[in-house]
């Protein structure tokens, strides 16, 4: 048996390493650059290099073309030298060849180089551009127009976003394309079960949803969007722990362009039939469809999901008035379109003709850097209380991520992508500089992880930390409002915790919510210092034991076996050693049940 | 011993958050565009345009900025009390003074030529007041020149670098490291350590790091005509040609051979049987190990000292190879696969790399046989990985020829290279695997440093008590 696993053992790392060692010298050099290949490459470097701009701090250009094709086709060639030493190899040959075949067939070959500048500019932005060289013969086909549809053009989404937008995503992919992609694979590459299961899944759905799948893609058009608005004049405060964020509030709106009504009509037809509380209202002409959905979590924003078709677009809001805010839009000609700000932001790029649109608001990013200082503030405090080995790096990499992020401008960027025939363009304006792409693009993804590394178990540990803390504060809190309730009661404490609702300024939500929390009714002031008045277990992930209030205000926390004692000792619960006073005690003070029980089997146990 | 312990990881922990945390963040600096316009082209014009790749990168200030504002920023934290901040000063003034900072940018470009080879550029772009210091020095060595070393390599070398970098140099830029950043129980320790290893040489350890001059080598041959046979995967015995290491180092004096002969006359003084057998390669006297090591690999190390040049072999054959093709110039640079490899690249230069087509098809063919003969893996796991090499193009064996030239700008790599940039950015992206596995292993590291510490405490304690 050992042999056997040594053999397997061996052969998984033999087959690791000539894995490793194969692809390595895969990478050595072969195609032969002939003097036509040597052209080609100049010829389409110049065709990259003419939507890039030079003179910036980082300008890269990588020719691509035939790398995915190369490398599929080494993956067939090397299932074909293996087929005759196995059937499985035979089969992932031949479906290796129809993968090469639909992938070459529907244009994933067709990127031949990639292009990135930064050139920074006089206003401390950043002239960005990208472009992605592709085969023109394979711009009409499936892939490509999923990714950024067809020619540039008007963009019909700007007509419907509101002036408050802080962040917009706009494109003219065409989500009927990716259903034809979708068809296209499964009758290329599916096996026949498959294929039979696909088109009797498409048989069915006209039943259930009273409308076919090839009707349905057809009914999408060619734009879809996304913008997030931030209140003017509303706030919302989110629940960070420890300390509270205070944001504008948000609201999401999602657009989709149909050519019929097809699927807002399929979507209500849903949700009547699932008997969703639907309220219908009207914007002139236009009907609004809002769910009343209570939701399983309290949300610190208002989420009412809005459904419109209007000027050919379904729109999904985040709210009714988010909808209406659209409508408005359109209907005033006061949409983001006519923004100063953002004609400015996208000035000198053809974002009036084009196939998509990103865009960040310097509000958008500023509120994301405060939500950042609030979230390293907030690290800060629970790294200090963590106190492991990683405290000091982690305190040195909190402090550093605060003061640079506080010294940057806000994020911002304002970029416009074109479908042209050769490639896609992107071009346009943002904070983000060539260094800071690249180093984003590289270590940033290592910091990240690193950062987490270094983070989880510390914050983990804070985590618990900041757990006991609260439990016990929130048993000192009762202790100090319990003396001053006995203050004003003839030094008796209350009698239940709830006497002590909304008085004191304490909190009692916790406390109540807690099965294990006991209230010991009947003592006064005047009782020793060290006698238990309320008693509650840690939460999990704490130190095992009881959390302890006394008399005198004090809480403790003590083990598990010295609580167990102290539980069924009346000397120690009563925390005096005199038999009358604490007969006294017994009789005078009221404890659930079983732990009664446990002081008296104990007491009669010792006489 | 375990605080002091503990403190030196938190510090190594804590300067590395600091500086990723420096480098990204810092990545935003504003820019001058006139600057940033000048650097650039500074770099293209030393690179190739038109070609398969083509990377132009602004680092001017980059790194300084950012630790200049790491130090700053800890010095007004909390974070940067005790060692940490004193310590983020120290080593940006030592790295500020040591010319660390002055790298302005980087260009890369891949131009494909003719027969399956593309001309390859790197400019690393540097302030000019920095040439001269240590650390430049020590690894680009001064104005270009016509290097001796390959004249040394055996005509059936497969694998060579050259470089001018100056050892000494190194060493004193080592030497500032410590007395400026090392505490002062390192700084006597180093001292310490220095005298030690003199004492146990038989001379000053600086003297003799002094002698060496500037131009070292270190090449692989693989015999055209001798076979060794070496244990395969499974066991069986794989042919390959007989391979061969050589070490060049270009000497100012004498005190390197002189130190060794005054070992082997110490050892013959006291009696101990010498493992040495001195022999002539014409006028040179070679000294090697008397017996060869019992290895599947050859291994009787031999030396010389000939043409300037402390010559270290794996076996005497080498140096004597050496010798020969120095003494004859019909080593590796007389033949036609050095001559055109290295055909339109500056003969004056900072250093040489050669990569000939007979090292990749040896592992090509070492590997082809390690599969067709291992009982371990499957005939067709072995054929899969012969197709998809074949696919690939793996056949054809990678071949590299590539100099250096310290430039008054800069450092300027250039050659020829059967691998494209695409290759070459191919490889390099797999660089960031190197984090992540240092992300998943630095909280480990830092647990079992504390369990190894509380270990050894509790074993010192039981110790104590027994």
């Amino acid at each position: 048996m050992m042999r056997e696993n040594l053999s397997k053992r061996t052969r998984s790392n033999w087959v690791a390493v000539l894995a490793a060692g194969t692809l390595s010298c895969g990478l050595a050099p072969q195609a032969r650059a002939d003097a036509a290949q040597v052209a080609l490459t100049k010829t389409q470097y110049e065709q990259a290099a003419a939507h890039l701009e030079p003179g910036g701090d980082l300008y890269l250009y990588a020719r691509v073309d035939g790398l995915l094709r190369k490398l599929v086709e080494a993956v067939v060639q090397g299932l074909s030298a293996a087929a005759p030493h196995a059937a499985e190899m035979a089969e992932a040959r031949d479906w290796a060849v129809k993968v090469h075949a639909f992938l070459d067939k529907n244009g994933f070959y067709a990127a031949q180089n990639i292009g990135i500048s930064a050139v920074p500019l006089d206003d401390g932005l950043n002239s960005l551009r990208v472009f992605v060289g592709r085969d023109a013969q394979t711009a009409a086909l499936p892939l490509w127009r999923t990714l950024h549809g067809s020619a540039p053009r008007a963009l019909q989404s700007l007509n419907l976003i509101a002036q408050d937008a802080a962040l917009v995503q706009i494109s003219t992919a065409e989500p009927a394309q990716l259903w034809q992609l979708v068809r296209l694979a499964v009758q290329d590459l599916a096996p026949a079960e498959g294929r039979e299961a696909f088109d009797a899944f498409l048989r069915k759905l006209p039943a259930q949803i009273g409308v076919d799948a090839d009707t349905l893609a057809r009914s999408l058009g060619a734009e879809l969007f996304l913008s997030l608005h931030l209140s003017e004049s509303a706030a919302i405060t989110l629940p960070l722990p420890g300390n509270p964020f205070s944001m504008p509030t948000p609201s999401l709106l999602l657009g989709l362009a149909v050519v019929n009504d097809s699927l807002p009509r399929l979507i209500e037809r849903q949700i009547v039939a699932a008997q969703l509380p639907l309220e219908r209202t009207t914007v002139g002409d236009t009907a609004l469809l809002t769910l009343n959905i209570p939701l399983p979590l309290p949300l610190p924003f208002p989420l009412r999901p809005t459904l419109a078709h209007a000027q050919g677009f379904l729109l999904i809001g985040s709210s009714p008035e988010t909808v209406r805010a659209a409508l408005d839009a359109r209907r005033n000609g006061k949409d983001l379109a006519q923004n100063r700000a953002f004609q400015e932001a996208f000035a000198g790029t053809p974002w009036r003709e084009c196939n998509g649109l990103g865009y960040m608001t310097k509000r958008f990013g500023k509120l994301v850097q405060d939500y950042q200082r609030a979230n390293i503030a907030q690290m800060e405090t629970m790294v200090k209380q963590a106190d492991t080995s990683a405290t000091v790096p982690l305190l040195i990499y909190t402090t550093l991520m605060r003061e640079f992020a506080m010294d940057e401008p806000p994020a911002f960027s304002a970029l416009v992508t074109r479908n042209l025939p050769h490639g896609v363009a992107t071009q346009g304006r943002s904070t983000m500089s060539g260094g800071e792409w690249l180093a984003g693009s590289t270590l940033a993804p290592a910091m990240a992880v690193v950062g987490a590394g270094l983070m989880l178990p510390a914050v983990a540990g804070a985590r618990n930390r900041a757990r006991g803390v609260i439990n016990m504060n929130e048993l000192r809190q009762l202790g100090m409002a319990a003396i001053m309730y006995s203050m004003d009661h003839d030094e008796a404490f209350p009698a239940k915790i709830s006497d002590l609702e909304n008085k004191y300024g304490v909190a009692l939500a916790n406390l109540a919510n807690d099965a294990s929390f006991v209230w010991v009714s009947g003592l006064t002031a005047a009782d020793a210092a060290q006698t238990v008045l309320a008693f509650r277990r840690p939460q999990a992930g704490q130190p095992v034991g009881m959390l302890v209030l006394y008399v005198d205000g004090s809480v403790k926390h003590i083990d598990e076996n010295a609580w167990r004692l102290k539980a069924t000792t009346p000397t120690l619960f009563f925390g005096t050693t005199d038999p009358a006073k604490v007969a006294e005690l017994q009789r005078r003070v009221t404890l659930p049940a079983p732990y009664a029980a446990q002081l008296k089997t104990r007491q009669s146990g010792a006489q | 011993m375990r605080a002091r312990m503990r403190r030196g990881s938190r510090t190594a922990a804590a300067l590395s958050a600091m500086l990723m945390a420096g480098a990204v963040a810092n990545a935003a600096e504003t820019r001058s565009p006139a600057r940033s316009r000048e650097l650039y082209e500074a770099i293209v014009k030393k690179l190739d345009t038109g070609g398969d790749m083509l990377t132009v990168v602004n680092a001017a200030g980059y790194a300084e900025q950012t630790l200049d504002r790491v130090v700053k920023s800890l010095g007004q934290s909390e974070a940067g009390r005790g060692e940490i901040g004193p310590l983020a000063t120290k080593v940006h003034a030592f790295v500020k003074e040591q010319g660390l900072y002055a790298v302005t940018g980087y260009g890369f470009s891949s131009l494909p030529q003719a027969e399956g080879h593309y001309r390859i550029k790197l400019f690393t772009s540097r302030e000019e007041r920095a040439a001269a210091l240590p650390l430049w020095r020590g690894l680009a060595g001064g104005q270009p020149r016509a290097l001796q070393s390959a004249a040394f390599w055996p005509a059936d070398t497969v694998l060579a670098a050259a470089g001018s970098g100056e050892w000494n140099q190194l060493w004193r830029f080592a030497r500032l490291g410590v007395t400026q950043l090392a505490p002062p129980a390192a700084q006597q320790a180093f001292e310490a350590w220095i005298k030690r290893t003199s004492a146990m040489l038989g001379s000053d350890l600086e003297a003799l790091i002094g002698s060496l001059g500037d131009e070292s080598f270190l090449c692989l041959q693989l015999s055209r005509t001798e076979t060794i046979r070496i244990p395969g995967p499974a066991g069986q015995a794989l042919a390959m040609p007989k391979p061969t290491l050589l070490i060049g180092l270009k000497l100012n004096d004498d005190t390197l051979p002189k130190m060794l002969e005054a070992q082997w006359q110490n050892l013959r003084a006291a009696g101990a049987p010498l493992p040495i057998a001195v022999t002539q390669v014409g006028t040179t006297r070679m000294h090697a190990l008397s017996e060869p090591a019992p290895l599947p690999v050859p291994l009787q190390p031999a030396y010389a000292q000939h043409g300037g040049f402390f010559l270290v072999g794996s076996t005497p054959q080498t140096v004597q190879a050496a010798i020969q093709a120095f003494d004859s110039r019909k080593g590796l640079v007389a033949t036609d696969e050095y001559r055109k490899a290295l055909a339109g690249l500056p003969p004056q230069n900072n250093g040489i790399f050669f990569m000939g087509a007979r090292l990749g098809a040896t592992l090509t063919s070492l590997r082809q046989a390690a599969l067709a003969e291992s009982p371990s893996v499957p005939k067709a796991v072995g054929a899969f990985f012969d197709g998809l090499s074949r696919g690939l193009g793996g056949t054809r064996p990678a071949t590299c020829a590539m100099v250096a030239i310290n430039q008054r700008d800069g450092v300027l790599i250039a050659g020829n290279s059967s691998l494209s940039g695409a290759e070459i950015a191919a490889l390099t992206a797999m660089s960031p695997v190197v984090p992540l596995l240092g992300a998943i292993a630095v909280p480990k590291y830092f647990q079992l440093v504390e369990v190894s510490d509380e270990r050894n405490a509790e074993h010192k304690h039981t110790q104590e008590k027994e």
